[in-house]
C-alpha cells in the first residue's frame, strides 16, 4: 500500500517556524535585533490567541535533535512559561517531556521539568490527579525503587525544582489559590516516592522531607502534611 | 544566622520599604508615573500592545523585570533608548525592596549564601551571570517583592547622578506569582513622549553622552520642524550665534 502524500504545507510552515525560532538568538544579531525579533513574534501570538499556540508547537516536528539548536526549546520555554493558564493549558505536555528526555543543557532540563508542573495544575487546578503527572512517571524512570540507594542524578533534578517551588513560595502562599503550585510540586514529590497505598513509613518521609535541605519549621510543617 | 531567623529579619525589612524616605516620596501619590527609554525599533509593537516588555535574560541588575525610572527623574535612564514612552504603575498595596539602603543589600547578600547550588555556581563557575540572575530572580519570587528600587550601577556623565537618582524594576508575575518576563502590563496607559536628543555609545561600564554637554553647553537651540526644516536651517547658519535646530516631524 502506498505510504500518504506528505503534507507540503505543513513541512514548510514547521520548517519556517523552526528557522525564525533559531534566528530568535541568532548570534550574529545584536541583542536587541534579538529582542525585536522576540517582541515582533510574541506579539503576533498573544494578538491572536491561544489558537496560535497550536500553531506554534509545529515547529518542533521538524526538530530532530533538540541538543544541536538548543535555543528553540530556550525561548518556547520562557515564552510559554510567563503566560498565564489559558494559554498554559493549550501548551503540550509533549514538548517540555521531549526537552527533558532529550536536553543535555541541565538549566533547560529544569526549566521544562517546572514547566511540565505548570501546565499540569493550569489542567488540573484542583490538583487531584498529582499521582499521574508525567514527573513521576520521569522521576521513576530515572529511580525504579525510590528508596534504593542515593537518588539517580535525573531523579534528584526533578526533586530539587518541585521542592525549590515550594521553598520560594512565602507559606502564606503557599496556602492560598495562588500558591497552587507549591502545593501541587509537594504533592508530586510525594507520588514520585510512594503510591497513594501502602503510605510512606515515618522513617521514609523524614528521609524524604530532608531532601527539602534548609527549610523553617513552618515550611517544613507543611512538606510532612503533603508526604503523609 | 539561620535561614528562619534571616528570613524574618527581611520580611521585617520589607515591610519598612514602603516608609523609607526615598519610596515613600515617590509613592507620595496613589499612581506612579514612570519613563522607559527603549531603542526607536521597538517603539511600534509597544505601542500596538499597550505593554513594556520585561527582561528575560542575564545582565539586568535585578533579574527578569520592567525596568523603568520615576518621572521626577527624566535623564537618567535616557541613553538606554531614543524614545521614551511613559506611563503609569499603581503604589497601592505594592512590595518594595529598597536596595538603596545598605541594610537591605546586606540581607540580601547573607540570603543568596543559603540558596546552596546557585551562590556555588556564582561563586566557583562561569556562569555567574546566569546564577546571578535566578539568585535575584528567586529572591524576589521568595518575598514576593513588586518593585525593586535601586541607585544607578551604569554611569553617563551629565545624566545619571548615583548618589540621588532611582532605578525601578517592577516584577512581573506568571500565573504562579513567580518572577515572569515577556510582555507585561505592570506599566499601564503608556503614551510615547519623548525623543532623545542626544547620541551615547557604551563606555566601560556605563555610558558617554556625545552632545551634552560637551558641545551643547557652547550652542543655542532654536525649535523647527519638517516642513519648515529649509528655512530653519538657513536662518540657523545665518545667525551669528551657533546655534541648531531641534525639529520635529511636523
Amino acid at each position: 500500500m502506498a505510504s500518504p502524500a506528505p503534507d507540503h504545507s505543513a513541512l514548510l510552515e514547521s520548517f519556517l517556524l523552526r528557522t525564525y525560532m533559531e534566528a530568535l538568538h541568532d548570534p550574529a544579531g545584536s541583542a536587541q535585533d534579538q529582542l525585536q525579533r522576540r517582541m515582533a513574534i510574541e506579539h503576533l501570538i498573544l494578538e491572536q490567541g491561544t489558537g496560535m499556540l497550536r500553531v506554534l508547537q509545529r515547529a518542533f516536528n521538524v526538530i530532530d535533535d533538540l541538543n544541536t539548536n538548543p535555543q528553540v526549546a530556550q525561548w518556547f520555554m520562557t515564552f510559554v512559561s510567563s503566560l498565564s493558564e489559558d494559554w498554559l493549558r493549550e501548551t503540550s505536555l509533549g514538548i517540555p517531556q521531549r526537552i527533558w528526555r532529550e536536553s543535555v543543557d541541565v538549566r533547560l532540563r529544569r526549566k521544562a521539568a517546572d514547566l511540565i508542573a505548570k501546565i499540569e495544575v493550569a489542567i488540573d487546578p484542583y490538583l487531584s490527579t498529582a499521582y499521574g503527572s508525567s514527573l513521576v512517571a520521569l522521576f521513576r524512570e530515572a529511580q525504579p525503587k525510590p528508596f534504593d540507594g542515593p537518588l539517580a542524578p535525573d531523579a534528584k533534578l526533578i526533586i530539587d525544582v518541585l521542592f525549590e517551588r515550594a521553598k520560594l513560595m512565602p507559606l502564606s502562599l503557599l496556602n492560598s489559590p495562588q500558591g497552587a503550585l507549591g502545593r501541587y510540586s509537594l504533592r508530586v514529590v510525594r507520588y514520585c516516592f510512594a503510591d497513594e497505598y501502602p503510605k510512606m513509613s515515618a522513617e521514609q518521609i523524614d528521609t524524604v522531607a530532608s531532601l527539602a535541605g534548609d527549610v523553617n519549621d513552618a515550611l517544613r510543617g507543611r512538606i510532612l502534611i503533603a508526604l503523609v | 544566622m539561620g535561614v528562619a531567623e534571616l528570613e524574618q529579619h527581611i520580611e521585617d525589612f520589607i515591610s519598612k520599604c514602603g516608609k523609607s524616605p526615598s519610596i515613600s516620596t515617590l509613592i507620595a501619590a496613589d499612581e506612579l508615573v514612570v519613563v522607559k527609554y527603549l531603542p526607536a525599533e521597538h517603539l511600534g509593537v509597544v505601542l500596538a500592545r499597550g505593554q513594556l516588555y520585561a527582561s528575560e535574560r542575564a545582565g539586568f541588575t535585578w533579574g527578569d523585570g520592567v525596568y523603568v525610572a520615576p518621572a521626577s527623574f527624566p535623564l537618567t535612564t535616557m541613553m538606554y533608548g531614543e524614545v521614551g514612552v511613559v506611563g503609569t504603575c499603581s503604589a497601592v498595596g505594592l512590595k518594595f525592596f529598597d536596595a538603596s539602603d545598605p541594610a537591605g543589600i546586606d540581607l540580601y547578600q547573607q540570603w543568596i549564601t543559603h540558596q546552596t547550588a546557585l551562590y556555588l555556581e556564582l561563586t566557583t563557575t562561569v556562569h555567574a551571570s546566569v546564577a546571578n540572575r535566578e539568585l535575584r530572580n528567586a529572591f524576589r519570587t521568595r518575598f514576593q517583592i513588586d518593585c525593586v528600587c535601586f541607585r544607578p550601577d551604569e554611569h553617563c556623565v551629565n545624566y545619571v547622578d548615583a548618589t540621588t537618582d532611582l532605578w525601578l524594576a517592577f516584577t512581573h508575575w506568571d500565573a504562579y506569582r513567580g518572577v515572569g518576563h515577556g510582555f507585561s502590563g505592570v506599566v499601564r496607559a503608556l503614551k510615547w513622549c519623548v525623543v532623545v536628543p542626544d547620541a551615547f555609545k557604551p563606555d566601560g561600564r556605563g555610558h558617554k553622552a556625545f552632545l551634552h554637554k560637551t558641545l551643547s553647553a557652547t550652542h543655542s537651540f532654536t525649535r523647527g520642524g519638517y516642513s519648515t526644516l529649509a528655512t530653519d536651517i538657513l536662518q540657523a547658519y545665518a545667525a551669528p550665534a551657533k546655534q541648531v535646530i531641534v525639529c520635529d516631524f511636523s
